[in-house]
Order: structure tokens, then sequence, then C-alpha cells
């Protein structure tokens, strides 16, 4: 493996080569940086990922259920299992799209699910995203690179190629279509993520389509073309979050989003992936219930973990939290993206008083949870020394025909030693994920 | 019972050409077994590919796509319907009513007006509504224009003026919070003027309507066009559209009794 | 593929202009760069009325500095340079990951440019790269009307640069020949009024100095992209 790590620098060349940017604002700026890439791979041998891919598989079935649920029946809350108010106060809940069956009935066809393993080496789930999870493009291209630089590495170890995302992809796309073309509609160049959409757009075969490019007339979505001719899309890939997708039900104000599209979806003539209204589900605070969902739904028992979580709307839960806030992670429910999230460890003794005064306030606002003692990982210094780094793993499950999980993953890690998240908005950079055949 | 005629029209004119106009109105009344739609006519110009859809809420929406310019945005919608109230039948209820939405979310205004109501205040659904209504009329006047299509039941309730869609924000946002389910109507009443707003409560898998600003139940002389959980999901006539300059909007709406 | 939007075919028709704009224009400064050495310190002037911009310039460093690197400045070659890269980036997918890249190590290279002390001498991965990239696309554009786009675009910018630089009328004459062959393969709607104009000049005429600006101007109407949201 040597032979691959050594070539670092270069493959971080070719990465800047290929564009494969990541887009942050700051101070109002809009600025693209380079997302570093760490040569040394996250390896996970084959028993190990046959464990995760099973508990995934669970668990997005699980929320898909969940979902089908919360936008018709709401069988789980006449029953007991979730609180309702944690679905009617969700800002992911979308009243507007009540009663709505999307093509198959597929409403989370990409998961993101991200994973950490403790030290004890089990892996705990921190979170799903059902929305619009992006990632995937990294460790693609960045697996295409790694096999140029060092092919012995490859030839010695059996990994699988994680390159067929693009596929895989095109296979959830081609399943849910309604007779029409594939689309992947980017908000435009200065969305952090567009480098991704660009390449899954070129990796897919999909038409790439900014938002002006799209109508809807008689509730069929159409891409038009230059020669005026109008072609009806099937499957609607759309990196714009829900609030923007159609300014006749959601922000008026939104130049992003398509008028009509809702009642396009709602009629069953267009998929529209992920379907609005996910947001629902990777809610912070429905997190605490998925492995309540999985009992419901699929009379089974969860095979992965949740990191031990607290909800301070419970009454005993909060008495735990407010005494014990020094030692847990709170998260406030409405924040996103690495942000909203603090360590009781690092607070001082006013910022502990002023959280247990918010939390008491405002108890469905947060969740809590123990610290977990992340697994460290190797990562290559500037000096190319070996440095412990806290690391992540994005996992992304594909729901089509099948429920498939794809065999790598996006490995975030953080920038410093001593920080605990990995965000890649917050710093830091990833590595590619090895899932062993053998 | 009753037997109505309706009229709802809109007329709007653009000081320029209007390049590109989506919309979606919500100005067909629900035909259902409590307000039977004898007759309707609908017209609308320009029209190109006009198509009826229902929204989340149950609400029959009409939409279309206008790319021919245009100075002159005309609906005009005119029938026939049959009014029981006694008929309703009982409805499951959606908890989306049970909670605060955009327009009714509770800020000081309403808290301290929350706090100031007696002791054992909330009694059955509908005998409370009815000493909210008369709590709000001791703090709340009719005054047009003092309140625009964006201010919320807090902001109204702070001014202490406004017109029907305040006066129904400011008792959804109050009844939600005394745990008694509110929604939001949109429709036409008795006589001649602009459409009209009021709010309906949640007794026993019935909803009952209730015209906040006149201190009245409804009777069956009102006309229900929508509802949802505030005046955001019962927009009339919504809509977006690419040039137009300046816009000169008349509306007309008309109930007779016959 | 072949699928493609009004908004996508003016991309690649500004992102052929632009490439070419800056391989032309370039070619040209290397030119008076050469003759500034020991003849004439201040034949820039020359440069900046024939393109047919301000000469804000006070002496021969600034001007080879700014109009090379300035990226505020519309006339500079990075300024250029990034409009194409602006066109470039929205169209991964027509022009292929790796086509893009040679406009991204365009970019990259002469933004490194910037601060060698032999700026000229290092244009030259400039140059390499915009070969690089026409040839990419050759191979792999894969949609025959994008790459018609793609070298209409770069036709018009050619005569619209040989026109203000009076380059020689047969290779006026030439490349004009190109961009009428190209024009019917594009298959999209152009001016017919403009195109009728400049073949009664170019085809027919053996000088165009009295009808530069014509030129200039009917070139810059033919292609006339109606973007309709």
């Amino acid at each position: 493996m040597y032979g691959l790590i050594e070539h670092k620098e270069v493959i971080n060349e070719l990465l800047a080569r290929y564009g494969v940017k990541f887009g942050i604002y700051k101070n109002n700026r809009f600025n693209e940086r380079l997302f570093p890439f760490d040569t040394i791979p996250r390896i996970i041998p084959k028993n190990e990922f046959a464990f995760l891919e099973k508990g995934l598989i669970q668990r997005v079935e699980a929320l898909n259920c969940f979902l089908r649920d919360i936008y018709s029946n709401k069988f789980i809350i006449r029953d007991g299992i979730i609180p309702e108010e944690f679905v009617y106060t969700s800002v992911g809940f979308l009243p507007a799209c009540e009663g709505i069956r999307p093509p198959k009935d597929i409403f989370n066809h990409i998961s993101g699910i991200d994973l950490v393993q403790g030290k004890d080496m089990k892996w705990y789930v921190l979170e799903d995203n059902l929305r619009i999870p992006s990632g995937a493009s990294y460790p693609m291209i960045a697996r295409e690179l790694c096999r140029r630089a060092s092919p012995d590495t490859f030839q010695n170890n059996s990994v699988f190629d994680n390159r067929s995302y693009g596929n895989l992809l095109k296979e959830v796309f081609d399943y849910v279509n309604t007779d029409g073309i594939n689309v992947i509609l980017t908000p435009g160049r200065y969305n952090s993520a567009f480098f991704e959409h660009s390449y899954l757009a070129e990796k897919t075969g999909a038409v790439f389509a900014m938002p002006q490019d799209l109508f809807v007339e008689g509730n069929y979505l159409y891409y038009s073309e230059y020669s005026g001719e109008k072609k009806k899309v099937g499957t609607l890939y759309r990196r714009i979050s829900d609030e923007y997708i159609d300014p006749m039900t959601f922000y008026p104000d939104s130049l992003l989003g398509v008028p009509h599209l809702i009642d396009a979806y709602r009629a069953g003539n267009v998929a529209v992936v992920n379907a609005p209204g996910n947001g629902v589900a990777d809610d912070k605070g429905i997190y605490y219930f998925v492995p309540k969902m999985i009992e419901y739904y699929l009379h089974e028992d969860p095979i992965l973990s949740n990191a031990q979580t607290y909800l301070p709307y419970y009454e005993n839960d909060r008495k735990y939290v407010l005494e014990n806030l020094e030692n847990l992670v709170i998260k406030d429910v409405s924040e996103s993206g690495g942000y909203g999230v603090a360590f009781g460890n690092t607070m001082s003794a006013s910022d502990l008083e002023r959280f247990r005064e918010l939390i008491k306030k405002e108890p469905r606002r947060f969740i809590a949870q123990e610290v977990i003692d992340f697994q460290d990982l190797k990562v290559l210094s500037d000096d190319n020394k070996q440095v412990d780094r806290k690391a992540d793993l994005r996992a992304f499950v594909l729901y089509g025909e099948e429920i498939k999980v794809w065999r790598s993953g996006l490995t975030r890690f953080s920038q410093s030693a001593d920080s605990l998240v990995v965000n890649s908005s917050q710093g830091g950079g990833f590595k590619d994920t090895w899932v062993l055949s053998r | 019972m009753a037997e109505l005629e309706f009229t709802y029209k809109m007329d709007i004119s653009f000081s320029s050409d209007v390049l590109k106009h989506c919309y979606s109105l919500r100005c067909i009344p629900f035909d259902n077994e409590f307000q039977k739609i004898k007759e309707i006519t609908v017209d609308i110009s320009p029209s190109n590919n006009r198509t009826y859809t229902e929204d989340g809420f149950g609400n029959n929406v009409l939409t279309d796509r206008i790319t021919v310019p245009h100075r002159h945005f005309g609906v005009n919608v005119h029938g026939f319907a049959e009014t029981d109230l006694s008929k309703r039948q009982p409805e499951k209820l959606n908890g989306i009513y049970k909670y605060p939405s955009e327009y009714t979310k509770v800020g000081d205004a309403i808290t301290e007006f929350l706090n100031a109501l007696p002791q054992d205040f909330v009694t059955t659904p509908v005998d409370t509504a009815q000493r909210i209504i008369k709590e709000i009329h001791k703090v709340f006047k009719y005054k047009s224009g003092a309140t625009s299509i964006k201010t919320t039941a807090d902001e109204a309730l702070k001014l202490g003026c406004g017109v029907c869609q305040d006066y129904s924000h400011i008792f959804i946002a109050v009844s939600r919070a005394l745990g008694i389910p509110a929604r939001y109507v949109a429709g036409i009443q008795k006589g001649i003027g602009e459409t009209h707003a009021w709010a309906e409560v949640y007794d026993n898998g019935i909803w009952i309507g209730i015209d906040v600003t006149n201190n009245r139940m409804i009777d069956d002389t009102y006309l229900q066009l929508s509802h949802g959980r505030d005046f955001a999901d019962c927009g009339i006539n919504r809509g977006m559209l690419i040039g137009g300059g300046l816009q000169n909007q008349s509306i007309l709406a008309e109930i007779k009794v016959l | 593929m072949g699928i493609i939007s009004i908004k996508s075919t003016d991309n690649l028709f500004w992102l052929g202009r632009y490439i070419e704009r800056v391989y032309t224009t370039l070619k040209i400064f290397t030119e008076y760069y050469d003759r500034m050495i020991d003849k004439d310190e201040k034949y820039y002037q020359d440069f900046c009325s024939k393109l047919g911009i301000a000469n804000k310039y006070s002496y021969k460093q600034e001007f080879i500095r700014n109009f090379l690197f300035d990226e505020n400045d519309p006339n500079s070659v990075m300024h250029n340079l990034l409009a194409a890269y602006d066109n470039a980036v929205i169209m991964r997918n027509e022009l292929s990951s790796e086509t893009m890249s040679y406009v991204q190590m365009a970019v990259d290279a002469l933004e490194k440019d910037k601060y060698s002390n032999a700026p000229i001498l290092k244009l030259q991965q400039v140059f390499d790269y915009i070969f690089a990239f026409w040839g990419s696309a050759d191979d792999y554009v894969e949609s025959e009307t994008s790459r018609n786009i793609l070298k209409f675009g770069r036709s018009v910018e050619r005569l619209d640069l040989y026109t203000r630089f009076s380059y020689p009328p047969e290779l006026v004459k030439k490349e004009f020949s190109i961009l009428l062959n190209r024009l019917y393969k594009v298959g999209i709607e152009c001016n017919v009024d403009a195109t009728d104009r400049l073949i009664s000049i170019i085809l027919e005429k053996d000088s165009f100095e009295e009808d530069k600006n014509i030129i200039l101007n009917e070139l810059s109407r033919l292609f006339t992209t109606t973007v309709v949201y």
C-alpha cells in the first residue's frame, strides 16, 4: 500500500485538475476550496461490512415505511410510538405533501447514513441524511486516481470497485422513472456541492439542468430544449432543498424552483429524488425513534445502534441531561451541517447554566447524547507523519428495485487532533473507503 | 338549507407585458356533502393548459402557465350551490391543526393575551371559541389597510386592528394554544364585496365554522373555497410572473341567497 | 445524449469564444511584446486601439502585468479565461470531466504564472492546455451539436480578432468558410440577415478595411439565443 500512500501530493494535484472542490460562504463571499484527500484508506473487512450492510438496509427500509406512514395514515402516532408533536412541529414535515404517493412508494432513494466506530470497534449511527445527502462523488473520483497511482495496491488487495456508483444511481432513476428522461437539477454553480452535481450528471448520463430549463404544464414536468421542443421528465434528481423547489407551494420568492412541480409530483407524473418532505425523518429529534420504527414497521430488532440519546422532552431524560450536561453532546434539532452542536465538556460554567435554562424552556428543541469514544484513523500529516484523527463514515444506501448499500462510503476526518466535528463545511478532509471483497 | 348563487371575479391589469405567468387559483368552491355545487362556469383569460388539481389540504386548485405576453388577467367564477351544514360528516383530525403555523406563532402579544384570560376559561370547543372571540373583540378593532397579507397573528394583535384575515389568525393562534384544534377558511359571505376569511374549530369529529370578524356562527349562507393552517395555505390567487410592471387589481365576490 | 437547453448552447458558444479570445490575443500579445523589447516602448497603445479597449496603462510593464493577470480588468487575459471557466464549469456533463480539466489547468497555470519572474516564458503552458482542450473536446464531447456550437464560437471569435488586427484577407476568407460550414452543421437558429451581409462582404471583396465595423457588428449578431424563462 506504500505505493499508494506516497503519491498523496500527485493525487491531490490531479483532484485539483478535475475541479474537485467544495464551495463555502465566508463573510458573504463564495469561495471554492479543494477538499484535501488523504491517501491512507479506511479499510472495512468483508464480514464487518456485511453486518453494516444488513443494518443499513434494515434502517433505510424502516425510514421509508415511516415516511409513507407519516404522509398518509400516521399509524405510528396513533399507536403512541412517536409523540405527535415531534412530527407536527418538525421543520422538515411538510403538510403540503400530505397524501402524496411517490412512484413505486419510494421516498428515500438516496440515504446518507453517518456512522462512527467506537474504540470498542462497535459502529453507531450518528445521523440519517434523507434529503439531499452529498459526498459520494469524492471517493469515486479519488479511487479512479488511486488506481492510476498504484495499480499494484489494488491488484494485491481485494477491494470492491466503488466507481459503479453512477450506475447504481442510474438504476434507481430508471426504476422510479415515469416514462421520461432523467434530469439532475442544480441550483447553480455557487452551491457548495456543485462539483458533485455536475460529476454525477456526467456519470449517470442524466441531463444536467438549471431551474430555468424546466417547467410544468398540464401537471407534467418538461425540459425545454434549444430547438424549442420539450422533453418529458420522468425522474428529477433535484439538488435543491425542499423549501425552494416550488415557489407556488413553498417559499414564494424562490427563483431556484420550478413552479407547480409539487402538483406534477402529486399527480404521479414525475419521480422526485429524494421525496420532498423527507426532512421529517432525518430530524435530530426523530432520530431517537428510528430503532423503535424498525421494531414497529418491520417487527425486527435493530441491527445497528444509535448513539445513546436522551430527549429532554421526556421528564426522566431531562433530569438526567440537566444533571450530566458537562459529559454530553447537545444538539439543536433545527440546525444541520455540524452547526448547533455543543460539547458539554468544553463549556464554561455560565454556558452550561445557559444551556440548562434553554433546555428547560424548550425541551423539544434539543437532544443530548453520550460522547462516543471514536476509533482514531491514521492520517498523513503535511510532513508525512502518520497522525491520529477523528473520522466518521457516510454510507450511501440506494433504494430502487432493491435496497443496495454502496460498497464504499465517504470517510471524513477532522482538521485537528482535538476536534470531534468531521463535517466538511467545518474544515478537514476525506479518505477513500475500501470494502474488502475477500 | 340554502340555495346560493355565487360569483367570484378578479381582474388584474398590468402597465407592461407579462412575459411569463404561472398561477395557482383556489377559487373553486368545495363540492361535498354539505356544499353541493349544482352548476359552475369558470372563465379565465388568458388561458393555456388549464389544469385542475387538489393540494395537500384537500382544496381545489386550478393551475396554468402562460407564455403569451399579456396585460390583463381575468378570472370569473359563477354558479349555484346548495348548502346544508347539518349534513356535515365527521372527519379524522389532522394533527397539523393543533400546532402553531407560520402566521399563527405565539409571540409576546399572543402570550400576553393568553395570560390575561381568566382561570377555567376552557370548556367545550364551541363555547370556548365564542368566549375567545369576545375577548378578541375587546382588544381588536376592524380597520382595513392597517395590516398586509404578510402580517402574522402576533403582529396584528400588537397593532390592535386589522381585517378578517387577522381576526381569524389571532383566533386560531389562541385556540390552538388552549388545546382546541383550529383551522383557517377562505370563502365568500352573503352580499357583495370582497372574499372573506373565518375559522373552524374541531369538536368531536366535526369542524364548526365561526366568523371571528362578525362574531357569529357560520351558517348556510357562507360558501367555502379552501381551508388550511392559515392564510398561506389558502391563497386565492398565488402567482409568479415575469414582467408586468404595476398592477391594478379589482375583486368582486358575491353570494345571493335564493 | 444530445438533449441540451438554450442556456447550454449559449454557454458552449461563449466557452468557444472565450477560449479562442485567450488564445489569439495571447498570440498577438507575444508578437507585440517582442517588438516592444527593442523598438517601440509604447507599441502597446496600438494593440489597445486595435482591440478596441481603453488604454489605461501608463507604461509598458503596467500594461504587461495588468493585461495578462488583472482579473478585475474586463479586458485582461485572466478575466477572459475565467469567463471561459464560468461557462465550462456548468457544462461538465456535456464536455466531460476530462475536457473540463484543461480549462481548470489553464486557469491554474495562468494564476501561478502571475507570480513568476518570467511570465511570458511560462505562458506556453496556457497555450498547451488550450490545444489539449480542443483535442480533448474532439475526443470526449459526445454530442456533435455541442462540438459544433463550441467550434462555431471559436470561429466567430477568431474572425472578430482577425478583423480587428487586419489579418490578411485570405486568412479571414478561410476562417469564414470554416464558419459557414459549421453554421450549416450546427442546425440552430442563426441570424440569416447577418450571415448574408457577411457573405456579401467577406466572400466578395478583397479588402475589408472599410467594412471593419460592419463585419464586427454582424459577427456579434450572428448567434442569436433568445433565452425565454
